[in-house]
């Protein structure tokens, strides 16, 4: 059961004074984004309509540290049939910036931050790519992990890998 | 309407469009375009032996396109006047008709639109509706699926005189549907399309579905909807045996429509929120409540009359509580959908008010109107003299002044709502409102500045929302400084730049316009006129080398009472920041540029020079 005790009620306002959360109090809760999703179809967790209602109870805790906020794909699915303009895409990223700040960030998140650092890119480039790429007749692609990493300084995202300790709240910003 | 048709005191002008309205209330001059039938209304006795006869088949509009009708047509069987008509788009001449017809001789194909003038007393406005094309919400597939179907088409479809004689069938394979979904809000409540409910969608739809299930008992039938709205008398009574009836209400805005294309079936995919899952049902038959939405040639009628359209494109009622069937023009009335989205006790409501509304004006030898007029004065009016100006015709938000040879400008009274828009912005000062002269204003003006000008706020009000704010203010015991002074005119659009800078020339510390804000302006446009002049009035005053901290231009309503105290405590502080000597020292120094700038005005030099005199004295 949910108390009222467990709720914060400037949850709502501090998401909307987030850039990208400021459409969520439009929300009539239709479940147009929930039956749109992608992802809702592959697993039961994830739910736009559950994270935006919760969130607009101020259930605070639950929504920042929960894993769902990182599973959208980012398709834009919702975003375009949502009949209120709540832009549920940029909402979510929304709340990721503020989860972040608030030290939560998942440790999948954290080990593609050392990937980028370390390799300039998501997946590591061996020579078997290169030599399936000139097979096919493509040039070779070289890993530039020092641009990336200097991208990854100048925004604070380093502070966010695995390797590193845990991020302060200035250093996510 | 039959009888309609038959009463002596009514004429119908069917197939006629409104192409102008000149005069005002109780003296209408309407012209009307009527359009040619190519068939003589005197002759045509409705027999309908031309019809059967025509070669000609195109969709027929009343049938929302499910069935065909002939070039030679009647909308429908029940048309009122029974008159055929000839659709020239589609007629090839072949003159078949001429020959049915026989000794009636009634069509005539040399017909020509006529222009005819009517003289009425009043006009009320009930042009309706038109319905929301779903095909722009691609995810829904109408026009795309072939058994995707507004409710207008289901309408058709199960009424015994529809194309299909009443027999329900879905287009793809002309079977009777075993189950059917319908979808709630389609282009209404959608920021994307309408964002307002259409209100008559939740029951028509739950009419339908009961109709169905009465001419179908074994059908399965479900509504997806976000919210059911049954507000009215003895509807929520009509949705609960609607629910007992078994019809499946799922709340959840479907999100997509796909199609089986062997089958012609479709998968609506929505969340089901009792449940918290989403689901996706299969149906042979989806039907669609598409939103209402304006006529689209609501415009020209509209200007025609002066009627201005709110937010969603509907015409605007004078007042959305007190005054919800007329029109800012005396004597225009508006009832039914016109106005906004409604159900038939509500357009029969609304159409009884109009009528009674109009009645009034019919009845009564002659009219009163309130005495606010403007008036030109045709001694000093450019245009009287020749030259040209025009700038009153412009600025008038119910075109009640025009242009007359010989006389210049001349307002129309009973056309004039007594803004004063017209009186300020008039360049050669030509233009007076009754009860609301310079001369008054100006001498309200100098008696409230007339002890300590200094440590005045001077507050300029209008009549509909800043006043009431004031009024607000003071009946909701909301504080704010007792050196304020407010003067009330009918509009901020009366607010003349001379009475700002009389004000400033008497010495006020501060000076304070405010009005209604744009939405809710009483004339119309006053406020936006008014905004342009004070945004103007503001740079020109900061050259002189008046403080721009000591003019301030706010819209506040007449339930802001707490914005009203608020601003006034904001004003006063900044005056205290400013101080009584900066004040005075300023005023003397931009006196002799105002009093150059306010020479027009006559009443100003009176009551300078005894002031003057007394000081040399």
């Amino acid at each position: 059961m949910i108390e009222s005790t467990q709720l914060d009620p400037n949850f709502k306002d501090e998401i909307a004074n987030e850039p990208g959360g400021e459409h969520i109090l439009s929300c009539f809760t239709c479940g147009t984004c929930t039956a749109s999703c992608p992802v809702r179809v592959v697993t039961d967790r994830y739910s736009p309509r559950k994270i935006i209602r919760m969130a607009l109870l101020g259930l605070k805790e639950e929504v920042l540290s929960s894993d769902f906020i990182w599973l959208c794909s980012a398709c834009y699915s919702c975003h375009e049939r949502c009949p209120q303009d709540v832009r549920i895409t940029e909402l979510i990223n929304a709340i990721k910036n503020i989860a972040v700040r608030e030290g939560h960030v998942p440790p999948a998140f954290r080990v593609q931050v050392d990937l980028l650092r370390d390799h300039g890119r998501l997946i590591e480039i061996g020579d078997y790519d290169n030599e399936r790429r000139a097979e096919l007749g493509l040039p070779a692609i070289h890993e530039q992990p020092a641009e990336v990493a200097e991208i990854l300084k100048v925004s604070g995202t380093i502070a966010l890998g695995a390797a590193a300790p845990a991020p302060a709240e200035d250093d996510a910003k | 309407m039959v009888d309609a048709a038959r009463h002596p005191k009514i004429t119908i002008r069917s197939f006629t469009e409104v192409e102008r309205v000149e005069g005002y209330i109780g003296n209408f001059h309407v012209k009307l375009n009527e359009k040619p039938r190519y068939v003589i209304a005197d002759r045509c006795n409705g027999c309908g032996q031309c019809s059967p006869v025509c070669p000609v088949e195109v969709p027929n509009e009343f049938e929302e396109g499910l069935g065909p009708r002939k070039a030679i047509y009647v909308p429908h069987s029940q048309s009122v006047p029974l008159l055929y008509t000839i659709d020239m788009d589609a007629c090839i001449k072949c003159y078949k008709c001429i020959d049915a017809c026989g000794k009636l001789e009634a069509i005539d194909f040399s017909q020509e639109p006529k222009e005819v003038w009517e003289d009425v007393g009043a006009i009320v406005v009930t042009t309706g509706y038109d319905m929301f094309d779903p095909s722009v919400i691609t995810e829904y597939g109408y026009g795309r699926y072939e058994n995707v179907l507004t409710s207008m088409e289901l309408e058709r479809l199960h009424n015994s005189t529809g194309p299909t004689v009443g027999q329900m069938m879905r287009p793809s394979d002309h079977k009777e549907p075993k189950n059917i979904a319908l979808i709630q809000c389609v282009g209404s409540r959608d920021s994307r399309y309408h964002e307002y409910c259409s209100g008559f969608c939740c029951m028509y739809t739950i009419k339908n579905a009961m109709l169905l299930k009465d001419l179908y008992p074994d059908m399965d039938v479900t509504i997806f909807y976000m919210d059911i709205r049954t507000p009215s008398k003895a509807y929520e009574e009509f949705y609960q045996r609607a629910r007992e009836r078994g019809i499946r209400f799922i709340q959840g805005r479907p999100a997509q429509i796909t199609e089986d294309p062997v089958t012609k079936n479709l998968f609506v995919e929505a969340e089901d929120q009792g449940l918290g899952q989403p689901i996706v049902l299969e149906t042979e038959m989806v039907v669609l409540s598409n939103a209402a939405e304006p006529r689209h040639d609501i415009d020209k009628l509209g200007e025609a009359m002066n009627i201005t359209r709110d937010g969603s494109g509907f015409y605007m009622e004078y007042h959305p509580k007190l005054r919800p069937i007329d029109t800012p023009t005396e004597g225009v009335f508006i009832a039914g959908a016109a106005q906004g989205p409604k159900d038939i006790p509500a357009s029969v409501s609304q159409g009884s008010g109009a009528a009674s509304r109009a009645a009034r004006i019919m009845a009564a030898d002659t009219w009163g109107i309130e005495p606010i007029v403007a008036v030109v004065d045709p001694t000093v009016c450019f245009e009287a003299q020749g030259k040209k100006c025009g700038v009153c015709i412009s600025k008038c938000p119910y075109s009640a002044i025009s242009l007359v040879p010989g006389q210049g400008a001349v307002v129309q009274s009973a056309m004039c709502h007594g803004c004063g828009g017209c009186v300020a912005e008039c360049p050669h000062h030509a233009i007076t409102q009754m009860h609301f002269t310079d001369a008054q204003i100006l001498a309200q003006l100098q008696a409230l500045l007339a002890d300590k000008p200094e440590d005045k706020i001077m507050i300029f009000m209008c009549h509909w929302c800043s006043y009431g704010g004031a009024d607000n203010a003071g009946s909701s015991h909301f504080e704010y400084p007792a050196n304020s002074r407010g003067l009330r005119v009918m509009c901020s659009a009366r607010m003349d730049q001379s009475f700002i800078m009389e004000a400033f020339r008497l010495g006020a510390g501060m000076v304070l316009i405010s009005g209604c804000h744009p939405q809710d302006c009483h004339y119309i446009t006053g406020q936006r006129v008014a905004a342009a002049r004070f945004e103007r009035l503001a740079g020109q005053l900061e050259r002189m080398g008046i403080n721009p901290d000591r003019m301030r231009v706010e819209w506040i309503s007449a339930a802001e009472g707490a914005k009203y105290a608020r601003v006034v405590r904001e004003m006063n502080a900044k005056l205290q920041e400013i101080g009584p000597e900066a004040v005075i020292a300023e005023t003397e120094k931009v006196r002799p540029q105002l009093d150059r700038r306010l020479r027009h005005l006559p009443q100003v030099l009176n009551v300078v020079k005894p002031e003057k005199e007394a000081e040399h004295a």
